[in-house]
């Protein structure tokens, strides 16, 4: 995409693909890839910078005879997540109405 | 390279940060790793690349977000500037960035030396005027006697001139100088160092 998405889209994909269920580090990576190219080192900072501003939690559940580390959503990120949106919705609009040109024929 | 060496060097770049701040990433990649599964471990590792690199990105998340959460200390003032910095050469996007600082660094720096040492060939250029007009005022005076004292009047004014610009312009070229390799030397020392 020719598109530069800048962090913010990246936390509010992140918060958004968690408040559906919780993950882990390997799969969040994955499903984020579905929509924008990132590499594998980005998710980690994204992911501790959410844990660190409260929007995000970690905890362990064994599998395979290990613990895996999950990612879960706080109510505070939940809220974060709906700013976002709110915010997308608008920034969105305003790029149909430079882009795509008089869909409201203001 | 394979997942230990990678894991090690990762630790190893991770070092100057908080031990809890360490864990966390070297299991994030841990799990990372489990996750990814043996055999797709060697493509994994060239995806991540460099674990310097690794490391850059996860330094960098941490000194921003405590840059913000003290913005007042003077300390966090200074490290914000190299966060900034190394966020900069952590980034492949920007290397070419940090390129052009160092290319309008050094170009400056030739801006100064070359003024001074156009300062240095005009406070010679005096002092040599002055010199010459002196000397020729001697001859002089038994002809123009006024013209003569005049003239050595000026010339000693232009060599007074040129010497002080002469002494000047080495003065602050030393000092520029040294200056310099001063403030190059501790910044290539940081970077061994860190």
């Amino acid at each position: 995409m020719s598109f530069q998405l800048g962090t913010s889209v990246l936390d509010a994909c992140v918060l958004s693909a968690l408040q559906r269920n919780d993950q882990y580090g390997y799969s969040l990576t994955q499903e984020i890839r579905n929509v924008m190219e990132i590499s594998d080192s980005t998710m980690y900072p994204v992911l501790r910078r959410l844990k660190k501003e409260g929007y995000v939690e970690t905890y362990e559940r064994p599998f395979d005879g290990r613990n895996r580390r999950y990612y879960t959503i706080t109510k505070l990120g939940r809220e974060k997540f709906q700013s976002y949106v709110q915010e997308w919705i608008d920034y969105k609009n305003m790029m149909d109405k430079i882009m795509i040109g008089g869909i409201d024929n203001e | 390279m394979n997942r230990t060496d990678f894991m090690n060097q990762l630790e190893h770049n991770l070092r100057k940060l908080p031990k809890d701040e360490i864990l966390e990433a070297l299991q994030y990649y841990e799990d990372y790793f489990d996750d990814i599964g043996k055999e797709n471990e060697k493509q994994a590792l060239i995806n991540l690349g460099n674990p310097q690199k690794v490391a850059a990105q996860i330094k960098a998340e941490y000194y921003i977000n405590t840059a913000k959460e003290s913005p007042n200390s003077v300390k966090t003032g200074l490290s914000t500037i190299k966060i900034v910095a190394l966020a900069i050469f952590a980034s492949p996007i920007a290397l070419p960035l940090a390129g052009a600082a160092v290319i309008v660094a050094v170009s400056l720096l030739i801006c100064v030396f070359a003024l001074l040492a156009s300062l240095l060939i005009c406070g010679v250029a005096f002092a040599a005027v002055g010199i010459c007009s002196v000397v020729c005022s001697v001859p002089m005076v038994f002809v123009h006697f006024f013209n003569a004292v005049a003239l050595l009047g000026g010339g000693m004014f232009s060599l007074g001139a040129g010497y002080l610009l002469t002494i000047g312009a080495i003065n602050m070229s030393k000092l520029t100088y040294r200056r310099t390799v001063k403030s190059v030397s501790k910044m290539v020392k940081r970077r061994t160092v860190s």
